[in-house]
């Protein structure tokens, strides 16, 4: 007779909620029944620690079970990006990563010939340090046992990457040690022997060296040390790589800092890295971002979460602009809404009119009826943007079928901050909304390309309406102040109608320079 | 959360009655029955005699004989109730399986935690297999959709190693 039968399928969860989050989920092979019980939010409740709403942000999860997974995959960043967290997926335990640039490491951080801090395009953290050149190598990571689950055994291991031509990083040694209990001089004599190299390692010479492994995520890691974590007051434990004895020069090594399960790490040129793939694919302040959207989106990972930031833009600040991301660069791109440009075709309601439009991602569109002079302004401030970026601004319509005088306008880019109206009305691109399919045709071969690649007549977009560029900039450091695009057509004074705006789009543009 | 406030106040102990579904009547104090919160509730509502169509008598008993022991927890003797529990835990399947659903029927607590605990430590690192054969589950699983559950999880069917004994 099969036992588990007798029992009302609560039951079976909450057994399965007495087992590890490891064999809830091997326990769904067992049988059908099993399956469901193990998909209870019961169990993964229980499996969630007591505190992770202190430790995270809340998020958007459908289940329990789905914010256990999330947890587990997409480590977050904390305390202002200092650390990441994460769950250990078997057990449901707390892991850290700390940050490369919370780690002391020796021989002058700030001196830039020995370390550099880059960004790394692979790392969850906004900088890793690069380790030039130096002549000998300490690295540390501290961590407070109270943040760590209890009754644990942990590892500090160092995450990082070696750069081409490294030199000098074959032994170095590692350990783990409690401050408060243990000196340094203490724990250097039981270091044990570790290698940031692998296979390079010249076999007679060390049997009892500790090798690195490569981690999913594109980084290497050797572990540092072992602890265990008992009743979490114990103080810091402390993780550590040195390698001063032999100086001999060292360099090509990023560190980013790992305790997974623990602490640290170290280099000579590491990178140090972080885990989830797709996470760092999304802007560091995403959460906030999405925050500010009234629907924001329900994602069980952060790699759908990524591809519905791209495919379904969110609205943000009660619709007043629109939020995505660049699919290729995972960069931000924002659309104003209409209702926020500054169209001065006349607040008359005759030439302008507020309408709905089925295909619009906001509520209303702008509609051009009739009118002599145009002028769209819109503006973004540099630090909402992804920084050191190169956008594009794009203002987004449709053209009514009978539309008129829209052959031709300026587009203007400029800082609001630096660059006067007059000063770039000079500067201004040509631009067409009209009529672009007849004069496609109309244009000669190379010609015709080149105008097509320079953006400045219409193209079609994937959601229907029509774009055209009005510039581009780059974000630099996001201390620019505003930016703003502008499309304005007031000398020739023809009428012009029939057309609708949807808004004014900045995203990313990848610009071809010319050797 | 057991306590014997209420029976302390008046002085007197208050009995109940319980019923098992064989049609056995045990009599015990109030202040025991209490870690039952589902025979709480019926004293809250005025039940003194309570009837529980769902309990045999041998499974009754032995829940009796879990209250009796947990009414008499203190500081000092949780040594013995943890030597009980042990003890308690060691039926055949037949019997334990019929004290989850009796425990879970009954709202008590810490009898349930520590039932599910010790099928749980059956269940833990253990291989599909061998849970099925412990348990005598039927896999009623085709296959392949055996094969896609186990992939949906591959992660934890991987790298670790899996207990095939049947103990």
């Amino acid at each position: 007779m099969d036992y588990f039968r007798l029992l009302p399928e609560g039951c079976v969860s909450d057994i399965l909620s007495f087992t590890s989050p490891k064999d809830a989920s091997t326990s769904s092979a067992i049988s059908r029944g099993f399956k469901s019980a193990a998909e209870s939010d019961v169990i993964w409740e229980k499996f969630l620690l007591d505190d992770y709403q202190d430790i995270v942000s809340p998020r958007v999860c459908s289940s329990k079970r789905e914010l256990y997974f999330s947890l587990c995959d997409s480590p977050v960043l904390i305390d202002g990006g200092k650390l990441s967290f994460s769950l250990d997926k078997k057990t449901g335990k707390k892991c850290y990563m700390i940050s490369a640039r919370e780690l002391a490491i020796s021989w002058g951080v700030d001196t830039p010939w020995y370390w550099e801090w880059i960004s790394h395009p692979d790392s969850r953290f906004s900088e890793v340090a690069h380790l030039k050149a130096v002549s000998w190598l300490d690295i540390r990571g501290t961590i407070g046992t109270q943040m760590l689950s209890r009754r644990t055994k942990y590892v500090a291991y160092l995450v990082f990457k070696l750069v081409e031509g490294h030199e000098g990083l074959e032994i170095a040694n590692a350990f783990v040690r409690f401050v408060d209990r243990v000196s340094d001089k203490e724990a250097e004599q039981r270091a044990s022997i570790v290698s940031l190299v692998g296979k390079k390692v010249r076999r007679r010479k060390r049997k009892n060296v500790k090798l690195p492994r490569k981690r999913g995520d594109g980084w290497m890691e050797i572990e540092l040390g072992i602890f265990f974590n008992d009743s979490g007051d114990d103080g810091n434990v402390e993780a550590r790589l040195m390698d001063i004895t032999r100086l001999h020069g060292k360099g090509g090594l990023i560190v980013q800092d790992a305790v997974r399960s623990t602490i640290l790490s170290k280099g000579f040129k590491f990178i140090v890295e972080s885990d989830e793939i797709w996470e760092r694919f999304l802007p560091f302040d995403y959460q906030e971002i999405i925050d500010r959207s009234e629907f924001p989106p329900v994602c069980n990972t952060k790699k759908e979460l990524f591809f519905s930031l791209c495919d379904s833009p969110i609205l943000l600040d009660g619709g007043k602009l629109s939020f995505s991301l660049d699919k290729h660069s995972g960069k931000k791109c924002f659309m104003i809404a209409p209702r926020q440009l500054t169209i001065s075709w006349g607040d008359n309601a005759y030439f302008r009119q507020w309408r709905r439009h089925p295909d619009s991602r906001f509520s209303e569109v702008a509609y051009l009826v009739s009118v002599r002079g145009l002028d769209i302004r819109g503006r973004i401030g540099t630090e909402m943007l992804s920084p050191k970026t190169d956008y594009a601004a794009y203002l987004v319509f449709k053209l009514k079928n009978v539309s008129n005088g829209l052959e031709s306008a300026n587009a203007i880019i400029r800082f609001v901050n630096y660059e006067s109206d007059t000063e770039t009305e000079n500067q201004a691109n040509t631009v067409k909304l009209a009529t672009w399919t007849q004069n496609r045709r109309n244009f000669g071969g190379d010609n015709n390309q080149q105008i097509i690649a320079s953006g400045k007549i219409p193209k079609m977009r994937d959601d229907g309406w029509l774009e055209v560029e009005l510039g581009y900039f780059n974000s630099k450091k996001g201390d620019d102040g505003p930016v703003e695009a502008r499309l304005i057509e007031i000398k020739r004074l023809h009428y012009k109608a029939g057309l609708f705006v949807e808004g004014i789009e900045f995203r990313p543009k990848i610009i071809e320079y010319k050797l | 959360m057991a306590s014997s406030s209420s029976s302390s106040k008046t002085g007197l102990k208050k009995m109940l009655t319980l019923k098992s579904s064989d049609g056995d009547e045990f009599e015990l104090e109030e202040s025991i029955v209490i870690q039952c919160q589902t025979i709480k509730h019926m004293v809250e509502d005025g039940f003194s005699l309570i009837p529980l169509q769902n309990v045999d008598t041998k499974t009754l008993t032995k829940i009796i004989e879990y209250m009796k022991k947990h009414a008499e927890k203190t500081e000092s003797n949780k040594e013995e109730i943890k030597n009980f529990n042990k003890e308690f835990v060691k039926g055949s399947f037949d019997d334990q399986f019929e004290l989850v659903s009796a425990a879970n029927y009954l709202h008590i607590n810490g009898l349930m935690d520590l039932l599910c605990q010790s099928i749980a430590d059956r269940i833990n690192n253990k291989s599909v297999r061998a849970v099925r054969e412990i348990f005598n589950i039927s896999n009623d699983y085709t296959p392949d959709e055996e094969e896609k559950v186990r992939d949906e999880h591959k992660w934890a069917h991987e790298g670790g190693e899996f207990d095939e004994s049947l103990d």
